[in-house]
């Protein structure tokens, strides 16, 4: 088996729409399992969850465009956090890299991934407090814990229902953000800037 | 609008006072404030009572929660209401601020101000130059690709609360702001106690903005100049200008070549020794499509000379006119300095009916005249500048009207108009 035959979901034998190669884990449209896609086989590792319809700038499959770049909407995974919930998508831009667009009613960010080799402890991590990653400095503007509620789509890593992580906001000059996430003992990074979403041109403006 | 939205429309009850409100805002939204009672409910925390203010008034403003329509083309939902007043040389001037919710959008403002209608939101576009507190009018600085002047400074407090905000107000919050204009856009920093916020606006067409909320158009038209109102004149004075803008050079030139051109040709010249003895002067016309001007000088000082005149087309013996006219010229000095009036020169012209000789006739003079000797020279295919000129000037007008009217304009949006008067 392999990418150009396509794949099969292990669970209910559907044909699994998966659109990008590099892709790592896809959520069967059907019977709502999630599927890792490893090499030349698929393993069927949870379940995708039940994500309601939210009026969102961003949908599966339509692309938008922010300041003359287009990104491609490929995965969506849905956080709930202590005061209601958020919506990660996976999407490819006009080059072809994958980025994340994280959307909270109207606070959209779009990051890529970041390698960093420093560590921290995460509950010397506290809002209002400074934090210099590579020469720059960032506030932390937000910090709370987040659990996936509910999976769509692609991705380029394994995401699970349930699985729960803190997360913490860093905010830099000319609306830059670092976001790092803590699960499992490690860290994880991503880089990129807060994004107007009034400046976005998507067929969804007046969802 | 969607299902899930119109499933999302809720009430919820005061857990102060037990009345229904309506629970329009998303989750970031962490206060609900009673408009019955004023209690500031915690939204993030049971609905927690965290104050209470009685006796608000609320603030003049066409909006009321729960409205909906579309600001740039998004559609959105006035959530909250809060009040806000500066106080700029003693006064209050107050205006009213809507907390706006999109679930695609998130949250802003809509301001009511003057009735006039702006939109703004929080940025991140940090400008490149942060202001400090040496506010500098009319300096500028650049932020989300945009060039802003520094417009005013004040401290805005807060006097009314109601509905779902993103923050949990105080009654009497105040805030450190400095605005920036680069019309019809606007750049805000707003300092608070503990955070500095920017904000970006844009001014709204306040007739179709009230009718996307469904508000009828009886409220307060717009008066006084806003600060990012953009300079708009009407339909009929942009077009005049714009096209007595392309006249002023054409104009010019026609001008410029009458000048030099529009002379004519000199036909016949002469002397009247003895104007009050009679005398006059034949010339010959070659061409009937231009006009003849017949110019007499007498060289009067402190007098006048009128003459009684014909002409005549000597080959048909017809008159063509008799008329008088004559020159007058006064001289002096006065305590403002010395002073002239009239000239020695006249110059009358006529379109000729015929080709042929022509004659110019004194038949007498007026009593009183200064009988000196007159001089006559007569030109033809002279050509008037004078209208030409005349649509010159017009053109110039017009086209420098505009930029009068702009100019006037921005003098009143700065106050620099010399005048307290907002109209």
């Amino acid at each position: 088996m392999s990418f150009d035959d396509g794949f099969n979901c292990p669970n209910c034998g559907a044909e699994l729409s998966c659109k990008l190669r590099h892709s790592k884990m896809v959520a069967c449209e059907y019977c709502e399992s999630t599927v890792l896609l490893e090499d030349e086989t698929v393993r069927k590792v949870g379940k995708s969850g039940v994500m309601a319809e939210e009026p969102s700038l961003f949908v599966l499959g339509r692309e938008i465009i922010h300041k003359d770049e287009s990104f491609l909407p490929v995965g969506q995974a849905r956080f709930g956090y202590a005061n209601g919930w958020w919506d990660e998508f996976w999407a490819i831009g006009g080059d072809g890299q994958g980025v994340w667009v994280s959307v909270d009613e109207g606070e959209i960010a779009i990051e890529r991934p970041y390698p960093i080799t420093v560590t921290f402890n995460p509950d010397a991590l506290t809002v209002g407090s400074s934090v210099i990653l590579k020469d720059e400095r960032f506030r932390i503007t937000e910090a709370d814990t987040a659990t996936c509620k509910a999976l769509r789509g692609e991705f380029p890593e394994p995401i699970r229902i349930g699985q729960t992580y803190r997360y913490w906001h860093l905010s830099g000059e000319r609306a830059r953000i670092v976001t790092l996430e803590y699960s499992d003992g490690e860290f994880q990074a991503s880089e990129g800037v807060w994004v107007d979403p009034y400046l976005i041109r998507s067929s969804n403006v007046a969802a | 609008m969607t299902e899930t939205q119109n499933q999302r429309l809720a009430a919820i009850n005061c857990t102060n006072c037990g009345s229904a409100l309506p629970a329009l805002a998303g989750h970031r939204a962490k206060a609900l404030v009673c408009s019955y009672c004023g209690s500031v409910m915690d939204r993030h925390d049971d609905y927690k009572v965290l104050a209470r203010y009685r006796n608000m008034e609320r603030p003049y403003g066409p909006f009321t929660l729960g409205m909906r329509g579309e600001v740039l083309g998004v559609p959105h939902t006035i959530v909250g209401i809060v009040g806000v007043a500066a106080r700029i040389w003693g006064e209050d001037y107050p205006w009213t601020n809507y907390q706006l919710y999109s679930p695609t959008h998130g949250y802003s403002w809509l301001t009511w101000n003057d009735g006039h209608l702006t939109h703004s939101r929080k940025t991140r576009e940090m400008p490149n130059l942060v202001p400090n507190s040496q506010f500098v009018p009319k300096s500028t600085f650049g932020a989300a690709g945009r060039t802003f002047k520094m417009f005013e400074q004040y401290n805005a407090r807060i006097n009314y609360i109601e509905g779902e905000l993103t923050w949990v107000p105080k009654l009497g919050d105040q805030t450190r702001v400095m605005e920036a204009i680069d019309p019809p856009y606007g750049y805000a920093v707003a300092m608070g106690e503990n955070e500095t916020e920017f904000e970006m606006s844009s001014y709204l067409d306040q007739q179709a903005t009230l009718a996307s909320f469904g508000v009828e158009d009886s409220w307060t038209k717009p008066f006084g100049i806003h600060a990012i109102q953009p300079f708009e004149p009407g339909a009929l004075h942009t077009g005049l200008s714009r096209a007595a803008m392309m006249f002023v050079p054409i104009t010019a030139a026609i001008s410029l070549g009458l000048l030099v051109l529009g002379g004519g040709k000199t036909i016949a010249q002469g002397q009247i020794d003895n104007p009050a003895a009679g005398g006059s002067l034949a010339f010959p016309v070659t061409a009937t499509n231009r006009l003849v001007s017949i110019k007499i000088k007498t060289n009067v000082s402190n007098s006048w000379a009128w003459y009684d005149m014909s002409l005549t087309h000597e080959e048909s013996d017809e008159t063509i006119a008799e008329f008088d006219g004559g020159v007058e010229y006064y001289y002096g000095r006065d305590s403002d300095g010395s002073w002239t009036e009239g000239s020695n020169e006249a110059v009358f012209r006529f379109k000729p009916p015929a080709k042929g000789a022509y004659r110019i006739a004194v038949e007498g003079i007026e009593k009183g005249s200064d009988n000196r000797p007159m001089s006559i020279v007569v030109r033809e295919k002279v050509m008037l500048v004078r209208y030409m000129v005349g649509m010159f000037i017009l053109s110039l007008v017009l086209a420098a009207s505009m930029w009068f009217r702009e100019k006037q304009f921005e003098a009143k949006r700065w106050g620099e108009d010399g005048s307290d008067d907002d109209d």
